[in-house]
């Protein structure tokens, strides 16, 4: 028994020095940077679109290897934190903007700004847009790089809104205007309008945008809780009406999305990120065209941001380095273009898109991303809960609040009352 | 008689109400998008286009031969331990016995959750992150199910066959390989495909272990992190990710059945 206790004992031990030495890698030579991504392997356009941006990456940096690895959007967190408590994180990481404050509070991860020099970050991020970079600093700082984002988009079939006697160049600009349009619709047999606020996962960014555009908000940027609070009821209750007066669906959003897809719905309003993908259901089906989020009659829209941003785990000075080269080419002209043109995705340097060598073509041809580009003009910061479980209140929020009110028919204000309370206790503010 | 019927049509009813969402989604993946939402189940006009999305975009082969060798693995290695374990336990009762028992209802008794982290980080200090041996030898302990089943069908089998073998001059395992082991066979391969099944269906632990090698469950959910609904293709997907598991407990479903039913009734 004391033979066999020793022989494990000495495996084990064999296997830790072996796993240690494995993680001393050398900063001369090639280097191999891994890279966590939600977008990397999806069998649409988004795994090919990071395909293509790795591929271009390496071919322009033969020094340095991209070892990529994709992971369920809803278990990224899960797999970063498991990967470093095991002591092997990610050099790379992709993390959604709703898990973002979750990763600043709970990983050892660079700031991205702090890894170049300040001259080399002022010339890598001045064709940035500048309203953008300031919503997402942390302490001052940007340390997760804005990299797949999108905002709010009205998507509307064209087609539908003559039939129903609707003007297609007169998209409607305001909620009130949302309904009726909806409405007339209705009356000719298609899906109305949906706005897309209710999802578990990606919707909680449209929350954050409609109550911001009825002059609310759902937390204050210390993470205190504010979506019960008047402007808020206000807001949710408008998009509630859309549904009780019969001009929105009350589906989930994949059927929703899937019934636009159809040519059945007549508007939706949802991420940008989805126009890749309603362009190639909408091809020589219908008349696909866009708008800008519909906010509330006489106050200014004011939308926040949805997406993922790129965060480093890397060890050491080496890996640190490459992992910035990798995220400078991503978010360089030529890699919004890839993401633009690919994916769908903002692209986050506003120049590129009359620039005849990077996106000028592609717009010229599709204006179509232009509305949700004109919005990061005025972007506002994704706000966060505060907290270890503010990824757990935002799902509570959106699951517990927001589909009650806007599918089900909950009471707005008491809603919104009794989830508050929940939050509260959850996060402490 | 009217009595019987009705028993017959609350059973069937409970069928449909089980299998009516598989047999949808199976149909829904022949539809082609623009019909997907429509309110008949049949598709009108049937498509493989689909499929021919789910194979072109999906590494479809390779997620399913990594998890038919996980699941053969675990398979096989659960049966390796759980059957001697279980001899053992018949053929030589006494406290250690009943302490090996009790071992197995608690590893069945305590939630996967709790020992998901020490199994990790065993796995990350020993290298084996995206190998098999990873996926494989922490599923191990998942045997107590095993073992007790085969305990249960072991327990049925007359000592005085183990009894006229020992006089015949067989040690304990020749008893074990030339008698105890065909009369088990039955059970051996319904506990076989059970455990094929649950490992076929696990999510957690290769997402944590093997994320770079991938299963089907890992993959199918990627299609989560499409940008927009895109069920044709998933639902194609997950048709044909199932179809080898759905065919194994076709084969195997009458021993299954019958192991649960034997299981506790001696």
């Amino acid at each position: 028994m004391k033979r066999l206790l020793s022989v494990a004992v000495t495996a084990c031990l064999l296997a830790t020095v072996g796993a240690c030495g494995n993680s001393d890698d050398s900063s001369d030579g090639p280097i191999t940077l891994s890279f966590l991504s939600y977008n990397y392997g999806t069998p649409d356009v988004g795994g090919e679109g990071t395909q293509q941006l790795i591929d271009a990456f390496e071919k322009s940096h033969p020094d340095i290897t991209i070892a990529p690895q994709g992971v369920p959007v809803a278990d990224t967190l899960t797999r970063v934190r498991s990967r470093t408590a095991a002591g092997d994180p990610p050099d790379v990481a992709q993390i959604g903007w709703s898990k973002v404050a979750a990763a600043y509070r709970g990983l050892p991860l660079t700031p991205v700004q702090d890894i170049p020099t300040a001259d080399e970050w002022r010339s890598a991020t001045a064709g940035l847009s500048q309203p953008l970079l300031r919503a997402v600093e942390h302490e001052g700082k940007v340390a997760a790089m804005p990299y797949t984002l999108s905002t709010p988009t009205l998507f509307y079939n064209a087609d539908l809104f003559r039939k129903a006697g609707l003007d297609p160049a007169k998209p409607p600009a305001t909620i009130a205007e949302a309904q009726r349009a909806g409405l007339a619709l209705v009356r000719i047999g298609a899906s109305g309008v949906y706005f897309d606020i209710a999802g578990a996962s990606k919707s909680d960014f449209l929350t954050q945008s409609v109550v911001a555009a009825n002059g609310g908000s759902v937390a204050t940027p210390d993470g205190r809780v504010t979506f019960d609070q008047p402007a808020a009821v206000e807001a949710l209750t408008a998009v509630q009406q859309l549904t009780t007066s019969g001009a929105q669906p009350a589906v989930a959003e994949a059927d929703a999305i899937a019934a636009f897809k159809a040519g059945k719905l007549g508007a939706l309003v949802t991420s940008t990120a989805l126009l890749a993908g309603l362009e190639e259901a909408a091809n020589g089906h219908f008349e696909l065209r866009t708008g800008g989020m519909p906010g509330f009659a006489g106050k200014p829209v004011r939308t926040t941001f949805s997406g993922a941003g790129l965060v480093v785990l890397a060890k050491d000075d080496a890996h640190k380095q490459a992992a910035w080269e990798f995220i400078k080419f991503l978010t360089s002209a030529e890699g919004y273009t890839i993401i633009t043109s690919k994916i769908g995705y903002l692209p986050l340097r506003p120049d590129l898109v009359k620039d005849p060598r990077y996106l000028g073509p592609y717009f010229a041809k599709d204006p179509r991303i232009g509305p949700a580009l004109d919005q990061l003009e005025t972007v506002r910061p994704y706000t966060f809960f505060d907290g270890p479980q503010a990824d757990r209140a935002v799902a509570t929020l959106q699951d517990d609040a927001v589909a009650p009110i806007v599918l089900r028919g909950a009471d707005p204000a008491s809603t919104l009352a009794e989830v508050a309370a929940q939050v509260r206790s959850m996060t402490g503010r | 008689m009217g009595r019987r019927a009705a028993w017959h049509a609350a059973l069937i009813a409970a069928s449909v109400v089980l299998l009516g969402p598989v047999v949808l989604a199976v149909l829904a993946s022949f539809k082609t998008p623009s019909s997907l939402f429509e309110a008949n189940p049949l598709p009108v006009h049937p498509t493989l286009g689909n499929y021919t999305a789910a194979v072109a975009r999906f590494p479809l082969g390779r997620l399913l031969v990594n998890t038919a060798v996980t699941s053969a693995g675990v398979m096989l290695a659960q049966l390796v331990v759980a059957v001697p374990a279980a001899y053992g336990v018949v053929r030589f009762s006494g406290r250690a016995g009943r302490l090996v028992l009790a071992a197995g209802s608690l590893s069945v008794v305590v939630p996967v959750q709790a020992y998901l982290v020490p199994q990790f980080l065993m796995v990350s200090e020993l290298g084996w992150q995206n190998t098999f041996a990873g996926m494989i030898v922490p599923q191990l302990s998942g045997a107590g199910i095993a073992l007790l089943l085969l305990h249960q069908h072991l327990r049925a089998i007359p000592p005085s066959l183990g009894e006229a073998a020992a006089l015949d001059g067989a040690s304990s395992l020749q008893t074990l390989w030339y008698v105890v082991l065909p009369l088990l066979r039955p059970t051996l391969v319904a506990v076989g495909i059970l455990v094929f099944i649950t490992t076929w269906n696990e999510y957690l632990w290769p997402l944590l272990s093997a994320p770079g090698l991938g299963t089907v469950q890992t993959g199918l959910a990627l299609f989560g992190n499409t940008e927009g609904a895109n069920p044709g293709p998933l639902l194609a997907a997950a048709t044909l990710a199932t179809l080898p598991v759905l065919a194994g407990y076709v084969v195997a479903a009458r021993r299954v059945t019958n192991a649960f039913m034997h299981a506790g009734l001696h």
